[in-house]
């Protein structure tokens, strides 16, 4: 469990980053098929 | 007829108390989020059906905003709009209203008073928390609001009458967001960090006494049992409030002041304000984030909320205009909002603010220079 907490706290710190390009597809893919 | 080894009482109850009392950030969520964020949602679709008859989304347009949008998108929008904002301490409205406008394609001036339901709702997200950790001075918070309801209903006069056209208005919005890349940029620079010494003091007490909460297992936010902000001297011309061992005076006519001029601008554009009053509280009084939000959060309500009677009962009844927000598309996208806030909040901890920052300071950065230049001169492509 302690382990799985650690992974998680490394993951987090690349969650905003992550986040981020994933907008930038969503945005994408809007402008793409619904504009 | 029951049973003498189980008599069904508390067979599930005991291990799932455990195992919450065990994740004090999963029992938060499931105790004040997930309530908060199904209502807005359940709100969103009762709207939906009250205000245009049926559920608008990726098939059908939204009648108000005039654009086709999956719900899921919305919730999104709100989603990371709400929790890249919270990190770097503001709220969603400055990000979600320009992506709305350039992505979206919902340019107009309904999308200021829709926006303002989002950054209304937004702030609930954080306020159980805040209210439960004494991070609560109505005092300081009154003359800041006083301040907005004097100065949103302005706001939505100055949208209609002088930032009607898209263009203009983007513009505005550039430099608003041109000025909040400056911010970001140099919140990371070493002056600055070297400048704001009470802070970086009281986050480094904050951080210790943090540091041995999380070793007692208790939630990795949050500040101590006996922390309040308490107000030490209360009359029409100041205000003291005290907290942490630490004392500060406010000129009352200042904070009016300071609520007024944001209350306007914030409401014209159709965001919470946090992007203007943070900055400015940090700059003249050095207050802390912990301090500050007691004086923001209930802001940004009372400016939203009065805001939005101007744009939807006032100038209507003044101007004959109507500029009635999208409900259902403010509430879908304050749901995503609600939970992308205090996820924020709860992780901002574990994130590289700097880095952050400066990304954060180039995207709006270059979206403001953009907005400014398109005022200017026509590009081949939309924004």
């Amino acid at each position: 469990m302690e382990r799985l907490k650690n992974q998680g706290r490394k993951f987090i710190t690349y969650l905003p980053f992550l986040i981020a390009v994933l907008a930038f597809l969503v945005a994408t893919y809007h402008i793409v098929f619904y504009r | 007829m029951e049973n003498p080894t189980n008599s069904g009482k508390d067979s599930l109850a005991q291990p799932l108390n455990s195992f919450l009392s065990g994740n004090p950030v999963l029992k938060e969520f499931l105790r004040d989020q997930v309530p908060m964020i199904v209502g807005v949602f359940a709100l969103g679709i009762f709207a939906s059906y009250l205000q245009h008859g049926f559920v608008p989304g990726g098939d059908v347009a939204f009648p108000i905003a005039g654009i086709r949008v999956p719900l899921w998108h919305l919730i999104w929008m709100g989603f990371w709009t709400g929790y890249l904002m919270a990190i770097v301490g503001e709220a969603s409205g400055i990000f979600s209203l320009p992506y709305s406008m350039s992505v979206l394609d919902f340019t107009s001036v309904s999308v200021s008073p829709t926006s303002l339901i989002t950054t209304f709702l937004n702030p609930f997200g954080a306020l159980f928390g805040y209210w439960r950790g004494k991070q609560w001075n109505l005092d300081l918070a009154l003359w800041l609001c006083v301040g907005a309801i004097l100065g949103s209903p302005i706001g939505p006069f100055i949208r209609v009458y002088w930032l009607n056209d898209p263009v203009p208005f983007k513009a505005v919005i550039g430099l608003v967001l041109f000025g909040m890349s400056v911010n970001l940029w140099i919140q990371t620079t070493n002056w600055y960090l070297k400048r704001t010494t009470r802070q970086r003091e009281f986050k480094e007490r904050f951080d210790a006494m943090m540091q041995a909460r999380l070793a007692d297992g208790e939630a990795p936010s949050g500040l101590p049992t006996d922390f309040s902000i308490d107000t030490e001297e209360w009359s029409w011309k100041r205000l003291t409030i005290s907290y942490w061992g630490e004392r500060q005076s406010f000129s009352v006519p200042a904070l009016v002041g300071i609520g007024f001029i944001v209350g306007i601008v914030a409401s014209a554009l159709g965001v919470g304000g946090g992007f203007m009053l943070v900055p400015i509280m940090v700059s003249f009084y050095g207050l802390p984030m912990y301090v500050l939000v007691a004086g923001t959060i209930p802001f940004v309500i009372v400016l939203s909320i009065t805001g939005l009677i101007s744009y939807t009962v006032t100038l209507p009844l003044l101007t004959g205009v109507s500029t009635s927000p999208d409900w259902s598309f403010g509430l879908f996208v304050a749901t995503g909002a609600i939970f992308g806030a205090w996820l924020g909040s709860k992780t901002q901890k574990y994130i590289p603010e700097k880095y952050l920052k400066n990304m954060l300071g180039a995207i709006t950065g270059l979206v403001g220079i953009l907005y400014v230049a398109n005022y200017f001169w026509s590009f081949p492509f939309k924004i």
